[in-house]
């Protein structure tokens, strides 16, 4: 990650542990992470990682068993800190008899707004995430997808410089999705926002990033920057034959240009790294030559849900999060015959 | 800090001034001003009533005033003042603000006040017009009802500080607003309720003798139709009495008199701020140990 910038976010050491009936349970093991100025860091891990947990020890609501927690260099209990900070929570939780204006506007002159910056704000985010004709409904009434908005709206009503979302985007329709992600982007952009995004949506983090921790058993497994992960993440070539025939002469193939391949079914697959387009091309010309049926021939990227997914098992967890849809450099329309 | 306090204060009036049970409470008010209007007019006769010496209009103002119902719905009100917002939610928001929760415990005490403040200004006013719709006695007496409803109102809001922020105080320790509310029938019952039905049960209580007149005061009205003129007392507590008296017989223009006697209301109203402040003190210092999960 990058360490040159001053750390937004800073947390070290950090342990929170609750009595149970069966004794002390470490919810949070002595975490320490920094999350740069400006950047947008993913927050990733099963459920019961401990990732709530810790973002609400971020936000001051639970009391810390040990360790230290520093927001822009201060401390959540200083009030000016609290000024900067916008959070938006997994469940909706509003006074559902408020509506949506009133909502918005009570919670900006909590974040210290004045009376007609308040206003201003909630008009312009109202109208950004299309609830105009919403406004004056009690949010009791409102659908999930737009207490979901509110949710958010109220998170960056004051324009935060460190704001921190827990699965902001769970229960958005695809639509809803792009007007969130566009109104975040947009904040970040224009205020060097640093954002600490909690979801178990990979495949759509992976949009947003620019850091990733992951977060098991209240341990930190993995803290780099998304670029450093493509950097080390691998390839792999899938060469679908028609038949068996066809796939020995594939493997054969491929064992004379000095690689090695796994044979699963009527699919071989061999790994490559940077010069996998290369390595394809070259397969392409000798099977083409050699006049083999192929039925599709792809090259896929090691994908962040891939990278997590590795290191959750090596850490001994069952997976729950959501697995993104997978997709394909796909070449293999060229080599049906 | 002032305006955060105001904004909770707000939240909370409106929130309550919202709920439908604030109907039901009214409801009760109601049939207990008819049925004690009943009760008295049966007694003293009509022209007693019609005399101004007992009027059943602020007899019934008494009864919402400081009795018990009132009591039982200020704590049924203040007893989820905070264990609620902890148990939907509401609260986690609020906190990521720049909102201590000293800020958010005073907000809420001011604004269940505040909202006595606003529900007993209606039935204040409300019900002694409707009683004398009703029950149509003299109008000449009418500006005496509303001298002595407006002390009582003064009163009802003084006298309630202590039970909602005792009932804060719970809220903030227990989870679940039905135990707080439970205990606070509890606390009415033993330092309430059983003093006034038994002056002994006061003498075996834990409480200090100086703080015992702001949990043992209730209604009484005594009617003095002798050489006395038009005096009624309503405010009681079971070592002495806190004579309010009107006075109407010398002149036409009634005058209101606080006679002392073994408590006086100055004393009355320090014993009540200063241990409110103490009791907001320690939810204060609980609260602000507390997990918000």
């Amino acid at each position: 990650m990058d360490t040159e910038i001053r750390p937004s976010i800073e947390v070290k050491n950090l342990t929170k542990e609750f009595s149970t009936s069966r004794g002390l349970f470490r919810a949070v093991d002595n975490v320490s992470f920094k999350v740069s100025s400006g950047k947008i860091c993913g927050f990733v891990g099963p459920n019961g990682a401990g990732k709530s947990t810790t973002i609400k020890l971020l936000l001051g609501l639970l009391q810390s068993t040990s360790g230290d927690i520093k927001l822009n260099g201060g401390s959540i209990n200083d009030s000016e800190i609290r000024k900067i900070i916008g959070y938006m929570p997994e469940k909706d939780t509003f006074y559902e008899d408020m509506n949506a204006k009133d909502y918005l506007l009570m919670m900006a002159s909590l974040s210290g707004l004045p009376s007609n910056l308040a206003k201003e704000r909630t008009e312009t985010l109202i109208n950004a995430l299309g609830l105009e004709e919403a406004k004056k409904r009690a949010i009791g009434r409102f659908s999930s997808g737009m207490k979901k908005k509110i949710s958010f709206a109220q998170a960056i009503i004051h324009n935060p410089k460190i704001l921190i979302l827990d699965e902001p985007t769970a229960n958005l329709d695809p639509i809803a999705q792009e007007q969130l992600i566009g109104v975040l982007k947009e904040m970040c952009k224009k205020n060097n926002t640093t954002v600490l995004i909690s979801s178990h949506h990979i495949e759509e983090l992976e949009k947003l990033i620019d850091d990733i921790i992951v977060i098991n058993h209240g341990r930190i497994i993995l803290d780099a920057s998304l670029n450093e992960i493509k950097q080390k993440t691998s390839k792999t070539i899938e060469i679908l034959a028609t038949n068996q025939n066809d796939v020995t002469k594939i493997l054969a193939i491929v064992k004379k240009l000095g690689l090695e391949a796994t044979q699963t079914d009527s699919k071989v697959i061999l790994p490559a790294k940077q010069d996998a387009a290369k390595i394809q091309k070259t397969i392409m010309q000798a099977i083409v030559k050699e006049n083999i049926n192929v039925s599709n021939m792809t090259i896929k990227d090691e994908s962040l849900w891939d990278v997590v997914l590795g290191l959750l098992k090596d850490d001994g967890k069952t997976i729950e999060i959501k697995e993104p849809e997978k997709k394909e450099d796909n070449l293999g329309g060229m080599f049906k015959r | 800090m002032v305006l955060s306090i105001l904004q909770i204060a707000k939240r909370t009036i409106f929130e309550n001034l919202k709920i439908k049970n604030n109907l039901i409470y009214f409801a009760i008010v109601i049939i207990f001003a008819i049925l004690f209007n009943l009760g008295i007019s049966s007694y003293l006769g009509i022209n007693e009533i019609e005399a101004g010496i007992a009027s059943n209009y602020f007899v019934w103002a008494l009864l919402i005033s400081a009795g018990a119902p009132f009591l039982i719905y200020i704590c049924y009100i203040a007893s989820g003042s905070i264990n609620k917002e902890l148990n939907s939610g509401t609260a986690l928001m609020l906190f990521t603000r720049p909102l201590s929760r000293k800020e958010f415990i005073i907000g809420k005490f001011l604004g269940i006040l505040g909202y006595i403040a606003i529900i007993n200004a209606f039935i204040f006013l409300f019900v002694p017009t409707l009683m004398n719709l009703f029950f149509g006695a003299s109008t000449n007496i009418l500006p005496i009802i509303w001298k002595l409803s407006l002390v009582f109102y003064v009163f009802s809001i003084l006298f309630s500080t202590i039970f909602v922020s005792i009932s804060i105080l719970f809220s903030t320790i227990f989870k679940h607003s039905i135990t707080v509310f439970l205990i606070m029938i509890g606390i009415i019952l033993a330092l309430y309720i059983l003093p006034i039905i038994n002056e002994s049960a006061l003498q075996i209580s834990i409480i200090p003798n100086i703080v015992k007149p702001v949990f043992a005061s209730t209604v009484s009205v005594l009617i003095d139709s002798g050489n006395v003129s038009n005096s009624i007392s309503f405010i009681s507590t079971a070592y002495g009495d806190v004579f309010y008296k009107i006075d109407s017989g010398i002149s036409n223009a009634p005058r209101i008199i606080v006679q002392n006697y073994t408590s006086s209301l100055t004393l009355f109203l320090v014993i009540t701020v200063v241990l409110s402040i103490i009791i907001l003190i320690v939810a204060m210092s609980v609260f602000s140990k507390k997990d918000i999960a």
